[in-house]
């Protein structure tokens, strides 16, 4: 069947943009997940897929959509391969489809502040360009300098800007999608619609299990002429979310605002002591409106501090390798989860997280930060520092305490990073089972031959 | 260097380097990726796996990768070294330049002579004579070697093997004469560098200038990469040329005569550093 799907595909894309030689699928064999980062690199564990398709258009993907239709073929979407839950964890029978080759910017409607790009688009390459014209998406997650806008959109990502400009749902405002069992659907962008179910929202989050993301429309801004940070330092990482509460209730929104708990704040910023930092940013056109506003801020955190403290996370924000290469020869893996909470248990939440996990046997450090707020909770997000001889067992115990906590104090298991592999067990958690009953019917309308990733408990 | 820990640290990123990679910008196909590469590199290394290894094959040397990786690791000479051992260990998996035992060979590159290499090459059974001048660089660019006296390359970062070289060599006077000539008429230059020749960017844009006695404006995307991997995603090298070269009118001067070819079907005028002199 496998051999018969190649061929026709070819017929379609080329054999040049199919790879089944090793060396070039070994690069699809995972994505940022550390579970499996760490079983490669410390018991050489990798599951191959059986072959990468590369279409370069999104007729290609309509079209082997349907032939892998035709011959049951399991489909994989991949664009940047930046997701830390092993949501693209292939099969041995799996066939990769590499979005990486859409990557156009097709077209911008500078007068409606609107772009449409293709999903291949790296997030960072997009910035750059608009950044060139005077413009900004103003998305930026870690993972900006390798993430693709298909995954981000497909796993509802949200940046470090999210206080003041939204997470990615926001500035999605069209999208094309492939479907199995129905074709392309195009969802033209516009301001706000009325017009039953919205089509493009209900695939910002689909995860490749409903349809393939081919086309999307964003919204822009115009780039900030002048940017302010602050900081703010409380004894306990309960006060400081208080206070963080108090910019919210005032509808406050700075559009940049972190908080972290003692543990990471004597990591970061070992120079203050022991104590929960602050830090944040505003930005704008009008320097006197911002200062206008910082004065505001000021008042209601009863005092900032040094706005050097922003700049040094800022300039540093996306150095990951830096810290996990040091984790990595003290001999420590790491781990990261966010979940949401309301205001009403988020210090709950984090407290017992942290008890409970760092009972675990390999657990040596709990640690949380706050980075995304709105007027009712905040998104909070642990990483934890995990022994690595005993990483590969204590992994999924860890999970299973994250969730269940979560959970049972009625958060969201997940903030932003989405559901992935590892988070399908949980689903229940989340909805009951009427919820998950029509995820499962959406499920089968939409890829009624089950060739995408599957939706199982 | 620590071959194993500069492949490592690449194992363990995600890959914040790749946008800026001008190999994976073109073919979009991952085991371009720096990243990939650096984790293929550490399979080389760790277990011997040559088939994956090949991927660093991939790379063309020009650094982007460790100039903005935030721990400035070293993968291109890592790459560098890992592929002695693809090549120099008795199981040869690339492609044998067709030249003769004896043949003497030219290794062109901006860099200090390294004993290391020319020793692997010798080991072949070649004669070795190494290039490094600046003015011998830019004779040596590659729209000679592909029009004149370049045979085929034998690794493909910055070592390049020419041979015949000796019909060659009594003809350079004759380049510089013209090239002088040409430096009457009322043209103003814009220099393209491509991505191998990076290092030497501003070292050869003074010269340039001191030749043609004017300002010339540098541009430094890789618009080649398309044509050196002419099998992947052709449509993007030309969107990368039709951004970067569209409020051009000039005459376009480039070291690399990929490029030349495809400015030239975007309809673009453009030389080579030979053209421009008349050939030889």
């Amino acid at each position: 069947m496998l051999d018969k799907f190649i061929d026709e595909v070819a017929s379609i894309i080329g054999s040049r943009n199919i790879y089944t030689e090793k060396r070039r699928i070994y690069a699809y064999t995972r994505d940022y997940w550390p579970y499996m980062l760490y079983n490669e690199i410390l018991k050489d564990y990798i599951r191959y897929p059986s072959t990468v398709v590369a279409p370069e258009n999104e007729y290609q993907v309509l079209e082997i959509v349907r032939i892998a239709s035709k011959y049951n073929i399991k489909m994989i979407p991949y664009a940047g391969g930046s997701g830390v839950l092993g949501g693209i964890y292939p099969d041995k029978e799996a066939v990769i489809l590499d979005l990486g080759k859409l990557n156009w910017i097709r077209w911008f409607d500078e007068d409606s502040m609107i772009i449409e790009v293709g999903p291949g688009v790296i997030l960072i390459e997009l910035e750059n360009w608009l950044n060139k014209r005077g413009y900004t998406l103003r998305h930026y997650p870690q993972s900006m300098p390798n993430a693709m806008i298909g995954g981000l959109i497909s796993t509802r990502s949200i940046g470090q800007f999210s206080t003041g400009y939204g997470g990615i749902e926001n500035i999605v405002k069209g999208l094309h999608i492939v479907i199995p069992s129905i074709g392309l659907v195009k969802i033209t962008p516009t301001p706000r619609r009325s017009v039953l179910l919205p089509i493009d929202k209900m695939f910002i989050g689909s995860e490749g299990l409903y349809g393939i993301i081919t086309d999307a429309y964003l919204k822009v801004f115009y780039e900030p002429t002048y940017r302010i940070g602050f900081s703010h330092t409380e004894k306990e990482f309960k006060s400081n979310v208080k206070k963080s509460v108090k910019l919210m209730r005032n509808r406050v929104y700075p559009d940049l605002l972190r908080i972290y708990d003692e543990y990471e704040t004597i990591f970061y910023y070992p120079d203050i002591g022991w104590g929960s930092m602050l830090i944040g940013c505003i930005e704008g056109f009008n320097e006197r409106y911002l200062n206008a506003k910082l004065e505001y801020i000021s008042e209601l955190l009863d005092g900032l501090e040094r706005e050097e403290y922003f700049w040094r996370w800022f300039k540093t924000r996306n150095d990951v390798i830096k810290w996990i290469y040091n984790l990595y020869e003290n001999g420590l893996g790491f781990e990261t989860i966010e979940v949401s909470a309301r205001w009403s248990n988020i210090i709950g939440i984090y407290n017992i997280i942290r008890e409970k996990t760092l009972e675990l046997n390999g657990v040596e450090t709990a640690t949380a930060h706050i980075s995304h707020f709105y007027d009712t909770g905040a998104g909070i997000y642990f990483s934890f520092m995990i022994r690595l001889e005993d990483y590969l067992d204590v992994y999924f115990k860890l999970w299973d305490i994250v969730m269940k906590v979560t959970s049972s104090m009625g958060g969201s298991i997940s903030h932003h990073h989405g559901v992935g592999f590892v988070r399908m067990k949980y689903l229940n958690l989340e909805y009951d089972v009427e919820g998950l009953k029509l995820l499962e019917k959406i499920k089968k309308v939409c890829d009624e031959k089950n060739i995408l990733r599957e939706f199982t408990l | 260097m620590d071959l194993e820990k500069v492949f490592e640290k690449c194992f363990l990123c995600p890959g914040l380097c790749i946008s800026k990679c001008p190999i994976y910008s073109i073919t979009r196909d991952r085991s371009t990726a720096p990243n990939i590469i650096g984790r293929s590199g550490y399979r080389l290394i760790k277990y011997g796996d040559m088939e994956i290894g090949r991927n660093l094959l991939e790379c063309t040397g020009c650094m982007r990768c460790m100039r903005n990786c935030p721990i400035e690791n070293p993968l291109p000479e890592a790459i560098r070294l890992g592929r002695r051992l693809i090549f120099g260990g008795d199981e040869y998996i690339g492609e044998k330049p067709s030249i003769s035992l004896g043949d003497k060979l030219y290794i062109y590159t901006p860099r200090e002579k390294d004993e290391n290499i020319m020793e692997v090459i010798e080991g072949y059974g070649y004669k070795v004579e190494w290039i490094n001048t600046l003015k011998d660089y830019i004779r040596y660019s590659m729209g000679i070697i592909e029009r004149y006296i370049f045979n085929k390359p034998f690794l493909t970062d910055d070592i390049e093997m020419l041979t015949n070289y000796g019909d060659y060599i009594d003809s350079l006077s004759d380049i510089y004469r013209k090239l002088m000539e040409d430096v009457e008429t009322n043209l103003n230059y814009i220099l393209h560098i491509p991505c191998r020749l990076d290092r030497v960017k501003d070292e050869v844009s003074k010269l340039l200038e001191d030749v043609l006695g004017k300002p010339i404006k540098i541009i430094d995307e890789c618009t080649g990469g398309g044509l050196l991997y002419p099998k992947y995603n052709l449509n993007y090298a030309k969107m990368i040329l039709a951004n970067n070269f569209k409020d051009i009118h000039n005459m376009v001067v480039t070291l690399c005569y990929h490029a030349r070819e495809f400015l030239r079907d975007n309809g673009i005028e453009s030389y080579t550093i030979i053209d421009l002199i008349g050939g030889v």
